[in-house]
């Protein structure tokens, strides 16, 4: 029972042409010189894609990096997540921080990622950007740009599919069991 | 999704090549936060971890100990010297009493063999094994297979000596079992009484001459002389061993300038290993020691989390 979702939220490429263009407008790179973190394995990806676009389209380089939330997680005693070394390119401090992700869901991910930032220096400002809000928030964080927002039964996972890691890029909806 | 199955790390054998490669991948995360000016996570916040230490040890207890604060937990240090051991109470009731004050995780170095199963079967707390008599040391096997591949990446049929006392040496078993599982090509040197042949049947070559081996080696791996554990005389004298098995320069001129050198620590200068060679760009010595630390993080991270719902994300 897999159905797609592109029917509902838009494909992949188009929606992250519309993110990164999106982010260009909103945040200036050109001025304020951000750095894109992606949250792994997927916000990554759409971060390093976001930094391609902005590079082809006006030529503005930004360094990607990626956070490791896995030991700030507060469902760890539930859940063992696979971790992903921290990669950041250049210091943190008094940065503008884009923290990019796929799905925006109970805001818990992007507590343990803001926890895992502070541990590492501090930013002047954290962004974060989303392709989907899945408007269940269950801590004070919401997102500063999302794409779409769905409200659907919390059994029905959205599962993004990106080239880099699943050779296809998709969204699909999969009932959970 | 694969759940992490194991309440206690007592053997290398209890390991599939999946869950292995799981506690290597958290160790380089974790290598990675220890780069860091603040070294620490909060991921065992509020855990309690003994140091059940009833043979002497600097290293190991200092690595779990160190590796335990990095993430967060409270450490408790118990050794023989200064335990009930000394007024005559057994393990288990050792143990007992540390799960009553309530440890979450008890690490144990004793002096016999299957000791830390034995824990592992009769406490709900998790055990992991710092070693067990001659039996294993997994947290060292993993450590040094993390050391082995960031140095020449793939173990697969990279050829691997185990030089010294095999007989007495946990380490040498829990290497053996860890190295078979990524495919190396094991060979163990050493005098006839410290490594008899009944060694084969772990899937090993056994050899008792040095030099013939060394040219082809990708790994050298020392062990030490266990003065302490040998009961009776298993070679003639120091400087007989140092003549047959001791790394010295000459014999480093032997080998390929890629190989590397590798000892689990405490060594013997001059014995086992000249003391240049312990000190050449080719000793991971240190690296293993380094390495150690995040290894015993991901151990305690994976292990304390391990419950059976447990699952590894496919994302």
């Amino acid at each position: 029972m897999i159905a797609t979702a592109s029917s509902i939220v838009g494909d992949l490429p188009t929606l992250v042409d519309e993110l990164a263009d999106q982010l260009w407008n909103a945040y200036s790179p050109a001025v304020h010189h951000p750095l894109l973190v992606g949250i792994p394995t997927r916000g990554y990806f759409l971060a390093r894609r976001v930094a391609q676009r902005w590079e082809s389209l006006h030529a503005h380089h930004t360094p990607v990096g990626q956070i490791d939330i896995s030991f700030h997680r507060d469902d760890y005693s539930t859940y063992l997540p696979s971790p992903h070394p921290t990669r950041l390119l250049e210091p943190i401090e008094g940065r503008l921080i884009i923290l990019v992700d796929d799905v925006f869901h109970t805001g818990r991910t992007v507590r343990a990622a803001l926890e895992a930032l502070h541990a590492l220096g501090r930013p002047a400002a954290v962004r974060l950007a989303v392709l989907i809000d899945r408007c269940a928030h269950e801590l004070p964080i919401r997102p500063d740009l999302a794409l779409r927002s769905v409200s659907i039964d919390s059994r029905i996972r959205i599962k993004i599919k990106m080239h880099e890691v699943d050779q296809e890029d998709a969204i699909y909806m999969i009932p959970v069991a | 999704m694969n759940p992490w199955p194991h309440k206690d790390l007592v053997s290398i054998r209890q390991l599939t090549r999946d869950q292995f490669d799981y506690l290597l991948q958290t160790a380089r995360s974790f290598k990675e936060i220890l780069s860091r000016p603040i070294k620490k996570v909060p991921s065992l916040r509020g855990k309690t971890v003994v140091n059940l230490f009833v043979e002497p040890s600097t290293r190991t207890r200092l690595s779990f100990e160190l590796a335990a604060t990095r993430l967060s937990a409270d450490v408790l240090n118990l050794d023989s010297d200064t335990s009930s051991f000394k007024k005559g109470e057994s393990l288990l009731d050792t143990a007992r009493n540390l799960q009553s004050m309530g440890a979450d995780i008890i690490i144990l170095r004793h002096n016999a063999a299957g000791s830390a199963d034995f824990l592992a079967r009769r406490l709900p707390a998790h055990i992991i094994n710092a070693g067990d008599g001659a039996h294993e040391h997994p947290t060292q096997a993993i450590l040094d297979v993390f050391t082995i591949r960031e140095r020449l990446g793939s173990l697969e049929n990279k050829r691997v000596l185990i030089v010294g006392d095999i007989l007495h040496s946990r380490v040498a078993r829990s290497n053996i079992y860890a190295l078979k599982l990524y495919g190396a090509d094991i060979t163990l040197v050493g005098p006839p009484t410290l490594v008899p042949r009944v060694f084969e049947s772990l899937g090993v070559r056994v050899a008792h001459e040095l030099d013939a081996h060394l040219p082809t080696a990708d790994v050298i791996y020392l062990l030490r002389i266990q003065h302490e554990r040998q009961r009776a005389t298993y070679f003639p004298g120091v400087n007989d061993y140092v003549y047959l098995y001791g790394l010295t320069p000459a014999r480093l001129g032997l080998c390929k300038p890629t190989a590397i050198i590798m000892h689990p620590g405490p060594m013997n200068r001059g014995v086992e290993i000249h003391s240049d060679i312990a000190d050449s760009p080719q000793s991971t010595i240190l690296e293993q020691v380094n390495n150690g630390l995040a290894v015993r993080m991901a151990v305690l991270y994976a292990l304390a989390a391990g419950t059976a719902q447990m699952a590894f994300p496919t994302a």
